[in-house]
């Protein structure tokens, strides 16, 4: 029998770990599970091929919350951010769209494509800005549950109105937009230019089961508005050394405040006794109790295989099942024999020291949506594609390059089934590789090593189901205190001593660690801990 | 009491009509076309067949507008619903058959659960919203919704945002009848069963459903000229209004396009709201902003109607005998699919059909022994790739007759006549900008407090004596009679 923990956190993903640093920061005696030797979870950084480094799953920091580098002190354990610099959407026959973080060249670009567009541009970031602000609040506070009657719920609720009506009449309608309608109905209200809608339309389909036409689509565009990596221009960042380095700084704060972690140590069971979690079984038989078990994994592999539904009450298991994942992307990872030129716009310049999106018009993205939707992976899909090895050239042995392709729509339930996805992996990855080859001729000739990870890897390597990405959809019935279930959004579960703390729970998906550093929050407010 | 004009005399115009009239108003009610109406009235579409209305379903018609004005309507019972694929069928309703009896009481049982309180909030003019707003009837609306208990709240809030399919499908697993049961739930919308959302207006519709009206939309709209003449208000057939005139931030009055002007010191736009704003009134008239907020009101329609005059009988292969009331939607991918084309405007060869056969309860309707077939074709787009000229009229006449021949087989043998109008041609014929028979989508940006834009739910516009009051507006789609009913009501 081991020695009694405050807290045992199973999965050492980025949440797991934020969670495991703040507790152990408030003087908790913490210890981290994690299944694979290495730590992570989806945003690790992995020497796949010898001397390159691939950020395997995720590849850019966004949201991660500002508190959070301040508390953690991620900077003192290693955390270097740069700034993207361009969002590139090239276009196969003609000079595609760059948006620089520098406002005048942007409207230069735009004005090629819409003079009305390159006008608006502006005034819409700013109202978008002004709506972040908002949605902050929101996603940096538990959610509130509106048909609670407790005091503080409705406090908060209460609060959550008043802000919402000092936004004004104007914004309040756009924001009331926002929230339900479909990313491209939205942006047709403001722009004309279908190269300029479609890379703006895109964020709003990330990881999930969507198309860029599907109502409840529209309100992840605020995400890109919410950057705070350096001041509000610029939403994304690349992390010296891929994403793993994020894990990894916030695992060395972790173990600085006292946090033990061990890897290659995968549970089995969650030991549940009259209703109250006391501990974990290891697949090696090994048991630990702790005063509290918490778990950064998604919902369903928490309650339905750590626990077991015999001990769940029977909404809340229905709500569990419920719950939709439906993974819809894959990854691909390059090695470089040289950079890929794009046609269009030659050269490695500040076009390619950022993200690049292969999605030349909407119906381009609908089409690709269409595939997905009858059980196929798109022939042609959207593609996001960054090359870390611009950006830290550690990344790849000199003069050579890694690229990191986001890729959708992969859906997880395929036609053959989920479990034929390794049958189809390599056609995916030669729908990617073609696809992409129709932008940078030179691609296929420069290819060293290709990692091609479809939904079905990502659920059977990193334990996310049905490969999503976001540990969950994160469609508009399983956000804030829906997710993961109705009542039950506050990290806390029906099992006494169990918690969440993982994407699974508000505010969701993305490397934001804000469900690991609230669920952490919560439990030191309530003593749970 | 002051004298009324009221643009349009579809059958919210008629309802604010007869309403205003009884009340002792002046009310004369301007209709373009020649036989009042609009959408809902009844006509010949071939020689000796009439059909019941463009939209055939009268089942939302309110309970509540037909008592406050008298009308003496025959109710029964919405006929049963056939779902019907080539070799498959199941009814819904009353003579349940080839549906899980379990789980369709409890799909009716969370129906139910919601419907009073859905009633409740369509039945009244929504609660102003914007800033200066007062409280409390805002307060009101919150605690109504929190009055249903948190279970049944919770619940709302979580099947209102999914996609159609994803909540039938937590009941059905029978793809064929979630299509059927998605199908009547999509008229209004731009979208398809696996759109999100598409569960809101599939309640929303559920909820406005009452009783079915004998003689359909068509005897709704006898009964209320009826009582708009016998109340004292003149209708007025084959006149077009041309201008709302506004004197000094009030109106004035409308003139028509001969010239001639009818004074009046209230007007309702019982027509689109985008025409009555954009095209009647002066735009120096009215706030900078509200241009662009109209201008974004979303109304793609998506609706194609077909009648057809049959030697006989339609006879479906998988469940002979006379249905009244039948679907055609196939599975939930080939419903799907049929919007997928119209992404890309185009439409599919194998439609979805929503079919009244109304000769079965109304023999008179058609020569003896002969039938009406009235089709509403789902997801037809109304700015088809390379426009609808009479040969894309042709070919989406074909694509309906040969779905149906599909499920029917030999029904095309039996066509004496036939009447397709495209999105355009209903468009062109009831004064639609985009052949949306609801002057605006349903989805749920535009419901409520935001049907037609947010600020302008509640019947009012920003010139005195101004009204909107058309199914643009609050509560929005399906046959209901609310909306002319609330604007009239709203001083």
């Amino acid at each position: 029998m081991a020695t009694e923990y405050d807290a045992i956190i199973i999965g050492g993903g980025h949440n797991g770990l934020v969670c495991a640093a703040y507790l152990a920061k408030a003087g908790r005696k913490v210890l981290v599970l994690e299944r694979r030797p290495v730590l992570g979870g989806a945003a690790v950084s992995e020497e796949v091929y010898p001397g390159f480094t691939y950020t395997v799953c995720s590849y850019v920091v966004s949201l991660l919350r500002p508190y959070i580098i301040r508390d953690l002190e991620l900077v003192k354990h290693g955390l270097q951010l740069t700034p993207l610099e361009c969002s590139y959407t090239p276009e196969a026959d003609g000079p595609g769209l760059c948006r620089w973080p520098d406002p005048h060249r942007t409207r230069e670009e735009i004005s090629r494509l819409s003079r009305k567009d390159a006008e608006i541009y502006p005034e819409f970031g700013k109202a978008m800005g002004r709506l972040a602000r908002f949605a902050k609040e929101i996603i940096d506070k538990p959610a509130p549950d509106p048909a609670s009657w407790r005091p503080s719920d409705l406090m908060q609720l209460l609060g959550l109105g008043r802000r919402f009506r000092d936004l004004g009449d104007d914004l309040g309608a756009i924001q009331f937009k926002l929230s339900t309608m479909s990313a491209v109905d939205f942006l047709d209200e403001w722009f004309e230019s279908d190269t300029l809608k479609s890379p703006m339309s895109v964020s709003g389909i990330i990881g999930t089961m969507l198309g860029v036409r599907s109502p409840g689509t529209a309100y992840v565009l605020l995400h890109h508005y919410m950057g705070e990596i350096d001041g509000a221009s610029r939403a994304w960042a690349f992390a010296k050394g891929g994403n793993g380095e994020v894990s990894m700084s916030i695992a060395r704060s972790a173990m600085s405040f006292g946090a033990e972690i061990r890897t290659e140590a995968p549970v089995h069971k969650v030991l549940v006794k009259n209703g109250r979690a006391t501990g974990v079984v290891l697949d090696n038989g090994d048991e630990i109790r702790a005063k509290t078990v918490i778990s950064s994994c998604d919902p369903r592999m928490t309650f339905l295989r750590f626990v077991g539904e015999e001990h769940l009450p029977d909404a809340f298991a229905t709500g569990i099942k419920r719950f939709k994942f439906r993974g819809s992307s894959g990854k691909v990872n390059l090695a470089l024999d040289r950079f890929p030129e794009f046609k269009d716009r030659p050269g490695i310049g500040p076009h390619v020291m950022g993200d690049i999106a292969i999605c030349p018009s909407i119906d381009y993205l609908e089409r690709a949506y269409d595939d997905a939707k009858y059980g196929d992976f798109s022939k042609r899909p959207y593609m996001n594609i960054v090359f870390p090895s611009l950006l830290d050239p550690g990344m790849a042995p000199e003069g050579k390059h890694v690229a990191s392709i986001f890729v959708q729509y992969a859906p997880y339930h395929i036609k053959e089934g989920p479990e034929n996805w390794p049958s189809r992996r390599e056609a995916f990855g030669d729908a990617v590789i073609d696809t992409l080859s129709e932008y940078c001729p030179t691609l296929k000739d420069s290819i060293l090593h290709r990692q091609v990870l479809t939904p079905w890897d990502l659920e059977q390597e990193f334990g996310l189901a049905e490969g999503n990405i976001f540990h969950g959809e994160l469609s508009l019935e399983q956000l804030l205190f829906q997710r993961p279930t109705s009542g039950w959004a506050r990290y806390s579960t029906p099992v006494r001593n169990l918690w969440l703390c993982g994407s699974g729970a508000h505010p969701g998906g993305g490397v934001m660690g804000a469900p690991g550093a609230m669920a952490a929050k919560m439990m030191l407010q309530q003593g749970a801990v | 009491m002051g004298s009324v004009v009221i643009i349009g005399g579809g059958h919210d115009g008629l309802v604010a009509g007869a309403r205003l009239a009884s009340e002792g108003h002046r009310v004369t009610v301007v209709e373009a076309r020649q036989q009042p109406g609009g959408s809902a009235a009844g006509e010949e579409f071939h020689p000796g067949y009439r059909h019941v209305g463009i939209f055939h379903d009268a089942s939302t018609f309110s309970d509540e507008v037909a008592r406050g004005l008298g009308l003496s309507l025959g109710r029964r019972a919405l006929p049963d619903g056939l779902i019907a694929t080539k070799d498959r069928s199941c009814t819904v309703g009353e003579g349940l058959d080839g549906v899980d009896p379990a789980s369709w009481s409890a799909y009716r049982a969370r129906i139910a659960e919601v419907r009073e309180y859905a009633r409740s909030v369509l039945s009244k003019a929504p609660p102003r919203t914007d800033a200066e707003a007062p409280l409390i009837p805002l307060a009101k609306t919150a605690w109504g919704f929190r009055r249903l208990g948190h279970q049944i709240m919770m619940e709302l809030l979580r099947i209102g945002p999914m996609a159609v399919d994803d909540w039938l499908g937590e009941f059905f697993d029978d793809s064929v009848l979630r299509a059927g049961l998605a199908l009547e739930g999509l008229h209004g919308t731009w979208m398809g069963p696996r759109s999100p959302t598409s569960t809101a207006t599939l309640l929303l519709l559920e909820s406005l459903r009452g009783l079915d009206v004998v003689g359909g939309p068509a005897a709704v709209v006898r009964a209320l000229v009826e009582r708009l003449e016998s109340a004292g208000g003149t209708l007025r057939c084959g006149e077009r209004v041309s201008r709302i005139t506004v004197e000094s931030g009030r109106v004035s009055g409308v003139q028509l396009e001969s010239g001639e002007t009818i004074a009046a010191d209230r007007v309702i736009a019982a027509c689109d709201p985008r025409h009555a704003l954009l095209d009647l009134v002066d735009p120096l008239q009215l706030p900078p902003m509200l241009e662009r907020d109209i201008s974004d009101v979303r109304a793609r329609g998506l609706a194609a109607k077909v009648h057809l005059a049959l030697s006989g009988p339609v006879q479906l292969a998988s469940k002979p005998g006379i249905h009244e009331r039948i679907l055609v939607a196939g599975e939930v991918d080939d419903l799907e699919r049929a919007f997928d084309a119209v992404k890309y405007r185009q439409f599919a060869a194998r439609l979805p059909l929503d079919i009244r056969v109304p000769t079965v309860s109304d023999p008179d309707l058609a020569p003896p022994g002969h039938h009406v077939l009235s089709i509403l074709v789902h997801a037809v787009p109304h700015d088809l790739e390379g426009g609808w000229g009479d040969s894309a009229r042709d070919r989406l006449g074909s694509a309906v007759l040969s779905t149906l021949d599909a499920v029917a087989p030999g029904t095309s043998d039996r066509v004496v006549g036939m009447e397709v109008l495209s999105p355009a041609d209903l468009g062109e014929r009831f004064g639609l900008p985009q052949g949306h028979l609801w002057h605006g989508e349903l989805a749920i940006d535009q419901l409520f407090a935001a049907r037609p834009f947010l600020g302008t739910a509640q019947y009012h516009t920003s010139i005195g004596g101004l009204q909107l009051g058309s199914a643009g507006c609050h509560p929005g789609g399906g046959f209901t009679g609310l909306a002319g009913w609330l604007a009239a009501g709203a001083s």
